[in-house]
């Protein structure tokens, strides 16, 4: 049983640094990339990594653009994500009372 | 997944919440300029009336009005460069504050201008009107203070409207300091605390 509810765990959401970003994400209407980069204290080459698996799964959407004449990327959540992120969080909760109980 | 690795991603998950709420906090910047531009217009109108250069009221209530647009978009923008987080708090915020402003000039402007009432009840009819404005900010930013000094926005508005002259211009200037640059600088109070938490 409790072998299941690991196993169901989203792997996609289940990284650190993606777990991380989604925690954000969903607090917020959006965030940008060196905020991001910033709060998980990971580099630029880790975090586009992690963005675009992120954002090939549905989960995020990732806007590019300029702020000025700098190139500036603006992250936000999808419903999908908020709905996955907060699945997940479920599946977390039933893992820790399935804990406490054995 | 053992309890360790739990316990890491539980405390993951609220670090992240935590320092995002750290971020999204309101610089207060506009409602201390604004406050001290009309607490200036107050005690100028008040200073006209007073001489009988009653012409010049209405130029100096649009001059007013242009220097708040230009002031709000000016400190709008800057700030809009800097921010690296939108939060929900905020979109309602400037959402509440442009409703506020809508109404704010139609009661002070449109309305006397096209007589609906006399111009010296402006202050009457405008200070509950930013009451809601103040006191949903209080809510949105979880501030007491800024709670209590809202109440001053309609407090003064009943006694406004009991009193007038010189009671009325002093209790508006009042108003101005309590309701609008108070509650200013407790934002930007806060403002500088979560940034130098952030910092640490």
């Amino acid at each position: 049983m409790k072998t299941d509810a690991i196993l169901n765990l989203d792997p996609v959401i289940h990284a650190p640094i993606r777990l991380a970003v989604l925690s954000i994400l969903i607090t917020v209407e959006q965030a940008d990339f060196n905020y991001l980069k910033e709060a998980t204290g990971t580099t630029d080459g880790n975090l586009s990594t992690h963005l675009s698996k992120l954002e090939s799964s549905g989960l995020i959407r990732v806007k590019k653009g300029y702020r000025g004449k700098k190139p500036h990327t603006i992250c936000s959540i999808t419903a999908g994500g908020r709905k996955a992120f907060l699945a997940y969080l479920d599946q977390l909760g039933q893992i820790i009372s399935r804990e406490k109980n054995s | 997944m053992n309890n360790l690795e739990l316990q890491q991603e539980i405390s993951i998950i609220r670090k992240m919440i935590e320092k995002t709420r750290q971020e999204t906090a309101e610089s207060g910047h506009l409602f201390i300029t604004l406050g001290i531009v009309w607490v200036l217009v107050t005690a100028a109108i008040g200073f006209l009336e007073v001489n009988a250069f009653y012409h010049l009221i209405w130029p100096v209530l649009i001059a007013a009005l242009i220097l708040t647009v230009v002031i709000g978009l000016m400190i709008g923008l800057h700030e809009g460069k800097k921010e690296r987080v939108q939060s929900y708090a905020r979109k309602i915020f400037a959402s509440v504050w442009l409703a506020v402003a809508v109404t704010a000039i139609l009661v002070s402007f449109v309305f006397p201008f096209t007589h609906v009432y006399d111009n010296h009840l402006v202050p009457v009819f405008v200070s509950p009107v930013l009451g809601i404005g103040f006191f949903l900010t209080g809510i949105i930013y979880e501030s007491k203070v800024i709670l209590y000094c809202s109440l001053s926005w309609w407090i003064g508005s009943a006694l406004m409207a009991y009193l007038d002259g010189y009671a009325r211009l002093y209790i508006m200037i009042g108003i101005l300091i309590i309701g609008y640059i108070l509650p200013g600088i407790v934002l930007n109070f806060r403002y500088k605390k979560k940034r130098h938490n952030h910092e640490d």
